[in-house]
């Protein structure tokens, strides 16, 4: 019997494991609570080991919660940025827009004071060198846009056409040395001739001797060239030179037009037949 | 002496893992190593006498006390599987790296088996399982004190009767 046992330990051993295993189930299953010692003991035994390692884990969940916290917040920074430059490019783009709307407005409340036939024209570029004063605009003789005619802003004259393409049209500024206009002093209604100057101001030549002009004196369009409507404004009178001997005096007048930020034009196609067309006061 | 200590050492780190670390760190609920078990393989793997297999059986008690509501099953499946090591020990050689862990996951197939059969057993038919186990457990208990009385009826009815 010894012999067999001992022969069979093994088995024996794993039959008896297997026989406590399956009574302590049935004894336990379904049982809400269990008051088995060995469980106890070893509760109790692993006790300050899990209360060690739950604070070691802690710590290194916290630390790693920190890391890919800040991986993550790299991320979102990254998303607000690229939400942010988007958000700007887009305000950006609706200041564009409102800008342009109050200009459109202001050359259309411009348009409805001028008489004659007029359309709206946009800048389409420059001049190709500095050394005469131009702008290419989007309107041709497809559009009715013939050479000579006069081109127009709200504040003021900017030129005329001198070339006339069909689908685009060159202009020649007031401020160009090759143009010139037939003006008025509006507050003595002493006549002139502007003609742009080679440094990109205007001058007021032919004005008599005798006339009292003043710095800051708007000077408009006399309407006799045929070319602009009367009483639109060309700029103001900044210095006055009567250092000649001859019958007539000089002025440098200052275009009330912005030529640089200009955008936008009108282009009257044909003059109305009276002359009395615009109210001149200059912005 | 010695071995038995390392590997109590050994469960009580692997029971802190199990029940502190691991779920800390990601591993939910539904997946967490069993590190007793791989005891219970070494178990099977290098202890092939009683001792080894009291070892799987407490190891299993051990992990009992820390998971799951019904003591016994646990040390019912680790005994199980360290059976089927022992089995598959002594049939093929196995030392350490990719077999064994082969083994490892063998055994945990195994475990997982005892456990659901268990568990299976002991919920079907209203407990009547429980019943019938129990009293086939004492009935077992019971015939076996019995048989040398039966055995012995048997020899003395063979040689009345003359047959060998």
């Amino acid at each position: 019997m010894l012999d067999f046992l001992r022969r069979h330990r093994l088995l024996i051993a794993i039959a008896a494991c297997l026989l406590v295993s399956g009574g302590l189930v049935i004894s336990s299953y379904g049982r809400p609570v269990r008051g088995d010692r060995l469980g106890r003991v070893f509760v109790d035994v692993l006790a300050p080991f899990q209360r060690s390692a739950t604070l070691v884990s802690d710590t290194v969940a916290d630390l790693w919660r920190g890391i890919t916290g800040v991986f993550r917040l790299r991320d979102q920074v990254k998303v607000l940025r690229r939400d942010l430059r988007e958000r700007n490019r887009q305000l950006a783009h609706l200041r564009e827009i409102q800008l342009e709307n109050e200009r459109l407005r202001e050359l259309l409340a411009f348009r409805r004071e001028v008489r004659g036939d007029v359309i709206t024209a946009r800048v389409i570029g420059r001049d190709a060198l500095g050394v005469s004063r131009a702008l290419i605009i989007n309107r041709g003789t497809l559009d009715g846009v013939h050479k000579g005619v006069a081109v127009l802003a709200p504040d003021g004259v900017v030129g005329h056409v001198f070339l006339a393409g069909r689908q685009a049209a060159r202009v020649l500024l007031v401020t160009d040395h090759n143009s010139g206009v037939d003006g008025l002093v509006q507050r003595t209604r002493a006549r002139g001739i502007v003609e742009g100057t080679a440094s990109g101001a205007c001058g007021l030549k032919f004005v008599k001797r005798t006339e009292a002009l003043a710095p800051d004196d708007l000077v408009v369009t006399s309407g006799v060239d045929g070319i602009f409507p009367k009483g639109l404004p060309i700029g103001r009178i900044a210095s006055i030179d009567k250092r000649g001997r001859g019958l007539f005096q000089y002025a440098t007048v200052e275009p009330t037009v912005d030529f640089g930020a200009l955008e936008e034009v009108l282009v009257i196609r044909s003059p109305a037949p009276s002359e009395d067309t615009v109210p001149a006061e200059a912005p | 002496m010695r071995s038995g200590l390392a590997i109590a050492g050994a469960a009580l780190v692997a029971m802190v893992f199990q029940t502190t670390v691991f779920p800390r760190f990601g591993f939910e609920s539904l997946i967490v190593p069993n590190l007793v078990l791989v005891l219970v393989v070494h178990l099977g793997l290098h202890h092939h006498g009683a001792s080894g297999a009291v070892g799987a059986f407490l190891l299993g008690y051990f992990l009992d006390t820390f998971a799951g509501t019904a003591l016994g099953v646990h040390a019912f499946a680790c005994t199980v599987a360290y059976g089927a090591v022992v089995l598959v020990a002594q049939t093929v050689w196995v030392g350490a790296g990719v077999p064994a862990a082969f083994l490892v996951f063998g055994a945990g197939c195994v475990h997982a088996l005892a456990t659901a059969t268990v568990g299976a057993l002991m919920e079907a038919s209203g407990g009547l399982w429980r019943h019938a186990l129990r009293y086939g457990v004492l009935d077992a208990t019971a015939a076996a004190l019995l048989s040398p009385f039966v055995f012995r009826f048997l020899a003395w009815e063979k040689r009345l009767l003359g047959a060998d």
